[in-house]
């Protein structure tokens, strides 16, 4: 009733109804439109999000928060075909604006399990992605959105740069401490990923 | 790729697949009404949670069909109607009156009206300065064809659709000149408006909820409601709102 109200605010035309008409519509069309695109999209920027924040309510909460800023622009991004690449930056970018929050990543690990010594006997691959995520969270968060694009998502060091929205230079330095800090806090792991960064 | 960061990319994918994937639509949603937008795209199930969440401001809409006084238009005409069922097909034309600066630009670009666009209002990218509270009002050409926008949008505070004016109209932000922005459909130009905090006028303020915005787009007599409940000033003139002309968006 509100939106009705809302959208035939303006209308002046000779036709009214029909005009209103289309313009539900349309307006309809373009909100399935959006719920198909979340919930298409939504597995892959989750993922994502869980690497970045190291938790299913905050990887939940970010990835709702960048959606809903899509939506907000939804007309316009779907009629350029942008919407994901937008969705994706902005969620990058609310991770940026969290950099300087005070420390909201670091107060995470009290949701992790301490994988004490014979704490998981579960298989191997199980235990490594204990020890990542434990030694994900012992970096910065700026280093972990980093390693994320760079690793996960592959993408080069001029693509994380302008995702990030910082120079490439720093998105190498970045990388090069992440890679060794993830060596120092888990030396287990280290060893798989010792060579410097000139991957590509 | 070459080995270690094969390990790494392998091993990161894998963490990746501990997260619980769930269904985000309804609170996407929310979410993006708590950002402070109209919710066109909602269907007609969530405008009914809506109207609850948007609380007081909105609780006073329905029946405020009574004389409002005459809205802020850019060139000063009066409000037009705003129930469908009112809409008399002889205002139709009345937009062709207003006068169109240099319309030089091409013979089948004309103005964006009023019904061809959509009015949102967004906070912007940037957040506000010290002591001020910014606004985008974001205008969508929500038509087929393209059309132009130039010039001032005519900005009030509203307590509801129909509703009683609070304060006076934004003023025109001098020293920024206007410039004709050209929108092809689905594409929005943006006009920002600036208040100060209602807090710091603590004497002179009495505050005073409202629902959101009586818009006119630049040169058009028809306005549209844009919901944006606030507290504002009620006393005329002060911490009154100012308006930039409308300009295209910033690249992404």
């Amino acid at each position: 009733m509100t939106d009705k109200v809302v959208i035939a605010d303006g209308l002046r035309s000779p036709d009214p109804l029909s005009s209103i008409n289309q313009r539900l519509v349309s307006v309809d069309r373009l909100a399935t439109e959006f719920d198909s695109f979340v919930r298409g999209r939504t597995p892959a920027l989750l993922r994502a999000a869980y690497l970045l924040t190291g938790d299913q309510h905050l990887a939940e909460d970010l990835v709702q928060s960048a959606l809903a800023r899509t939506h907000r622009h939804w007309a316009q991004l779907h009629h350029e075909g942008n919407a994901e690449a937008y969705t994706r930056k902005t969620m990058y970018h609310l991770q940026v604006s969290r950099w300087r929050r005070p420390k909201v990543a670091e107060s995470m690990p009290g949701d992790l399990p301490e994988p004490g010594r014979g704490g998981y006997d579960h298989t191997d691959m199980t235990s490594t992605r204990l020890t990542l995520r434990r030694a994900l969270l012992r970096l910065t968060p700026k280093q972990r959105a980093v390693l994320v694009l760079r690793f996960f998502e592959d993408h080069s060091e001029a693509e994380t740069a302008e995702l990030l929205g910082i120079a490439p230079g720093t998105v190498k330095s970045q990388t090069a401490k992440a890679l060794a800090r993830l060596r120092t806090v888990a030396p287990e792991l280290g060893e798989f990923y010792s060579r410097e960064g000139n991957a590509r | 790729m070459n080995g270690p960061f094969d390990r790494l990319h392998a091993d990161l994918a894998d963490l990746a697949e501990e997260v619980r994937v769930v269904d985000l639509r309804d609170r996407t949603l929310r979410t993006s009404r708590n950002l402070g937008i109209r919710r066109t795209l909602l269907g007609a199930a969530a405008v009914a949670v809506l109207a609850i969440g948007t609380g007081a401001a909105f609780a006073v809409l329905p029946g405020r069909h009574a004389a409002l006084p005459a809205g802020p238009g850019p060139s000063g005409q009066s409000a037009a109607t705003a129930s469908p069922t009112e809409a008399p097909s002889a205002t139709a034309s009345t937009a062709t009156g207003a006068p169109s600066p240099s319309s030089s630009s091409g013979p089948s670009t004309s103005r964006c009206h009023t019904d061809d666009l959509q009015v949102t209002v967004q906070t912007p990218p940037g957040g506000g300065a010290a002591g001020s509270v910014y606004a985008w009002l974001i205008f969508t050409n929500t038509s087929t064809r393209t059309c132009t926008l130039y010039g001032f949008p005519g900005v009030s505070y509203v307590t509801g659709p129909d509703g009683q004016q609070v304060n006076e109209p934004a003023t025109r932000r001098s020293g920024i000149s206007p410039a004709r922005v050209t929108l092809d459909p689905g594409r929005a130009a943006y006009a920002q408006l600036q208040t100060g905090h209602p807090e710091a006028f603590p004497d002179t303020c009495k505050p005073v909820a409202i629902a959101g915005y009586r818009v006119y787009p630049p040169d058009e007599t028809a306005a549209v409601f844009v919901p944006a409940p606030t507290q504002q000033c009620s006393t005329n003139g002060v911490n009154a709102t100012v308006v930039n002309p409308v300009s295209p968006l910033p690249t992404q």
